[in-house]
């Protein structure tokens, strides 16, 4: 196809007919037709949602004749009006009917639109599903229409909107799974269930262990993880001459961070485990996940060595500082908040991290371990050494014990779960931010 | 004789030598051995303390080096251990182990052909919902938003990938599961639809961020060239950046897919676990497994023949995602190299 669009045909008699108008009464008929249809369709979402049995025969046949004649005029009119600018509220409004759909897709499968003629032959199930996947036909037809026969400037605002939706529905499906989750789990959000642990005689539910191994896990593969990571990518900026050198070490971290998280597992059950007092201890744990955050702080770390201006280095050499004391002094001061912000950014990845864990250093209700005593000697070694619980494995053994009893527990968990992982992204986040805004270079 | 012991290049050189080789013989007697010797540890770290206050340079430079190493000692030790642990497995029976249609643990027979053909259709499911979606919203990310919202729109999709893949699980276990089955009138609750579902939003992070760097890279005279012969900014990102940018967006569906292919606990809470092929073929409706949640939901039961199974299991997953992601990087290595020549 030529990158100049040659898509302007000689004019019919139809096309005169909507010139004559400038296409103006047109444009504004389109935009308030789906105005309205966006309106109805979404009053009667809501009240079958409340009421099943809201809808009659008669609703029913006037709703299909009036989506079937918005679609078709609709594309009739993308079909003749060359000029035709598609308001963007198309666009939203079909994009929110779709997820309104979704969303009484997942809430109220049994009250559905609900067709009483069709009693037997229809379940309300299959006519939500219907409206879903008409509504959703609607929208990309007439997309793909506007794009096909439409000019240039067109097909560039076509394609706007269409990467618009196509970056609004992960974020819709992230706020939702967060609000959705906050929504649940909040209920159960006590100070006694984050702060004690189970006591099943009692009945009592309590998360604290989970916290504090999930907390001792994280710490211990962070202990680990980046002073490796960190040094790796030291060496590679800055003493690696050989471009190999860097591309092996690049092709590793690459690879390490791929493999998948079972694997990591199973690596830590047949190397680690046997090795380490040969059961499960939170050491393995600990070292496992180092090994999953290494690749991420190596990367992290390059890039913010990579960053520092060559001019830092040459002034402190030329004032005759070595090599090494160059690196320590300037270079490394001057990416600290780059690379804590990547390693912030991991951990709130390995945080939420079961399969791995799960064969080599958790058990569920196990004590919180405990490194500190009053009494000498004030720090223990010893939780080193045996099991802990951890957060998201509490989460999937609720599932696996069954989650009938225990869902309020299950989505307390996966709300603390989600408000540590987002607790970090934040905190990198806005790191990295007040960082790039404050720096001197 | 003292003159020459005093010279600081061969001292410096001797105790750096006593060091590696300490290091070397703990390594290598906790690898194969299974012992952590506590003495060389000591000697370790007071050779490398007695190294930093004297030659601290060489001794950074040394550490660094070493610290430099350890992805790729990870790397091939997993390699090494899971061959070990996992070959016996295919050294059986490998075409029957790697196609037949059984997994009977009481019975002992172990071949992962439905394992490998689940992994399959579900990897493929995640990839044609996460592609169209992870590569459109990369270009809009990159060309089509202004710079305010970019700043909010990357950390958003690094969010995506945060969240713990339990509570996708969970989430998607507890709605999307039960929906599906109400809807479709299914009497199972796990199939291979749900869990691709999830498993594309999953994977969609990795793809928008690669793609979109590669978006990214492509230099921004190119598309200025374009625009100055009066075509759109779509038309010269359709004809110009995105051609450009190719290898890399391949690059991204590539890592997006072997990510989908890794993802476990989405996936073992959401499957069905029946080991067998779905019949027919096709019907994403039917419960199956996968190779990671047949692992996951097998190995802490497993022993014997089982666990060299499910070991075998594990290479394989490991060797497909590993040359995957090589290819990903290759393709990658390419394009930078195309765009430093200009």
């Amino acid at each position: 196809m030529s990158p100049v669009d040659e898509n302007i045909s000689e004019t019919s008699v139809v096309d005169k007919l909507f010139v004559s108008v400038e296409g103006k009464l047109m444009r504004r008929l389109m935009l308030a037709l789906w105005l309205v249809m966006g309106m109805v369709f979404l009053a009667i979402s809501t009240l079958t949602a409340i009421w099943p049995n809201f809808l009659s025969n008669v609703v029913i046949s006037t709703l299909g004749a009036f989506l079937l004649v918005a679609v078709g005029l609709t594309i009739v009119a993308f079909k003749l009006l060359k000029e035709y600018q598609p308001p963007m509220i198309h666009f939203l409004l079909s994009l929110f009917l779709i997820a309104f759909s979704g969303v009484v897709f997942l809430f109220f499968p049994n009250h559905g639109l609900e067709i009483p003629a069709l009693e037997g032959d229809v379940t309300p199930q299959l006519a939500t599903i219907s409206l879903f996947f008409i509504v959703t036909f609607a929208t990309v037809w007439t997309g793909l229409l506007f794009y096909w026969e439409n000019p240039a400037h067109n097909r560039q605002l076509a394609v706007q909107y269409f990467t618009w939706v196509s970056v609004a529905i992960p974020l819709g499906v992230l706020t939702f799974f967060i609000v959705y989750t906050i929504m649940e789990g909040s209920s159960v959000i006590t100070w006694d269930f984050i702060s004690s642990a189970s006591d099943l005689m009692r009945g009592e539910i309590g998360i604290f262990p989970a916290i504090m191994g999930t907390f001792s896990l994280i710490i211990g593969a962070t202990v680990f993880a980046v002073p490796l990571g960190v040094g790796a990518a030291i060496f590679l900026t800055e003493y690696a001459k050989r471009g190999w050198i860097k591309q092996a070490v690049g092709v590793t971290a690459d690879c390490l961070w791929s493999t998948p998280s079972i694997v990591f597992g199973l690596f830590g059950y047949v190397f680690l485990v046997p090795r380490i007092t040969g059961h499960s201890t939170l050491l393995a744990g600990q070292i496992i996940l180092a090994a999953m955050l290494l690749p991420l702080t190596i990367a992290t770390s390059t890039e913010a060595i990579t960053a520092v201006p060559d001019e830092f280095r040459n002034g402190s050499l030329a004032l005759g500082a070595s090599k090494w004391w160059t690196i320590r002094r300037v270079v490394l001061p001057s990416s600290v908040p780059s690379i804590v912000t990547g390693v912030l950014l991991g951990v709130g990845r390995i945080a939420g991290e079961t399969a791995p864990i799960m064969l080599i250093a958790v058990a569920s209700h196990t004590n919180a371990p405990n490194f500190f005593s009053l009494s000498p000697p004030y720090f223990h070694l010893g939780p080193l050494f045996s099991e802990v619980d951890a957060l998201p494995y509490r989460l999937y053994s609720i599932y696996k014990a069954g989650v009938g009893g225990s869902i309020h527990e299950a989505w307390g968990t996966a709300m603390v779960l989600i408000a540590l992982v987002l607790m970090f992204y934040g905190l990198g986040i806005s790191i990295r931010s007040y960082y790039r805004r404050n720096r001197g270079w | 004789m003292i003159e020459k012991f005093t010279n600081k290049l061969s001292l410096r050189i001797l105790l750096g030598l006593f060091v590696l080789v300490s290091f070397a013989l703990l390594f290598t007697f906790f690898v194969l051995f299974q012992t952590f010797n506590v003495y060389l540890f000591l000697v370790v770290v007071l050779g490398t303390a007695l190294g930093w206050v004297f030659f601290e340079d060489s001794a950074a430079k040394t550490l660094l080096f070493i610290a430099s190493t350890s992805a790729g000692t990870i790397l091939v030790l997993i390699a090494v251990f899971l061959f070990l642990r996992g070959f016996p497995a295919f050294q059986r029976d490998p075409i029957f182990f790697l196609t037949g249609s059984e997994w009977h643990v009481y019975r002992e027979i172990y071949s992962l052909g439905p394992m490998i053909w689940g992994s399959i259709i579900v990897t493929f499911g995640a990839t044609i919902i996460a592609a169209p979606m992870g590569v459109s919203s990369a270009i809009f990310i990159a060309k089509f938003s202004p710079k305010w919202l970019r700043s909010i729109l990357k950390p958003a999709i690094e969010l995506l990938a945060g969240i713990p893949s339990v509570v996708y699980g969970f989430i998607g276990f507890i709605l999307l599961n039960s929906a599906i089955m109400d809807y479709f009138d299914i009497s199972n609750m796990g199939q291979y639809f749900a869990p691709s579902i999830i498993l594309g939003i999953m994977a969609l992070p990795t793809i928008t961020s690669v793609a979109e760097d590669a978006i990214d890279a492509v230099p921004e005279h190119m598309e200025k060239g374009a625009l100055a012969l009066g075509v759109t900014k779509w038309q010269a990102i359709k004809e110009v950046t995105l051609p450009s940018a190719s290898s890399g967006i391949m690059a991204a569906l590539i890592l997006g897919i072997g990510r989908a292919l890794g993802e476990t606990m989405a996936v073992t809470m959401m499957i069905g676990h029946k080991t067998a092929f779905p019949s027919p073929l096709f019907d994403i409706f039917d419960p199956g497994e996968t190779l990671t949640s047949l692992i996951a939901s097998q190995i802490g039961e497993a022993s014997g023949q089982a666990v060299e199974a499910l070991m075998g299991a594990g290479l394989l997953l490991f060797l497909i995602v590993f040359v995957l992601s090589v290819t990903s990087r290759i393709i990658q290595s390419r394009l930078q190299r195309r765009f430093r020549r200009g």
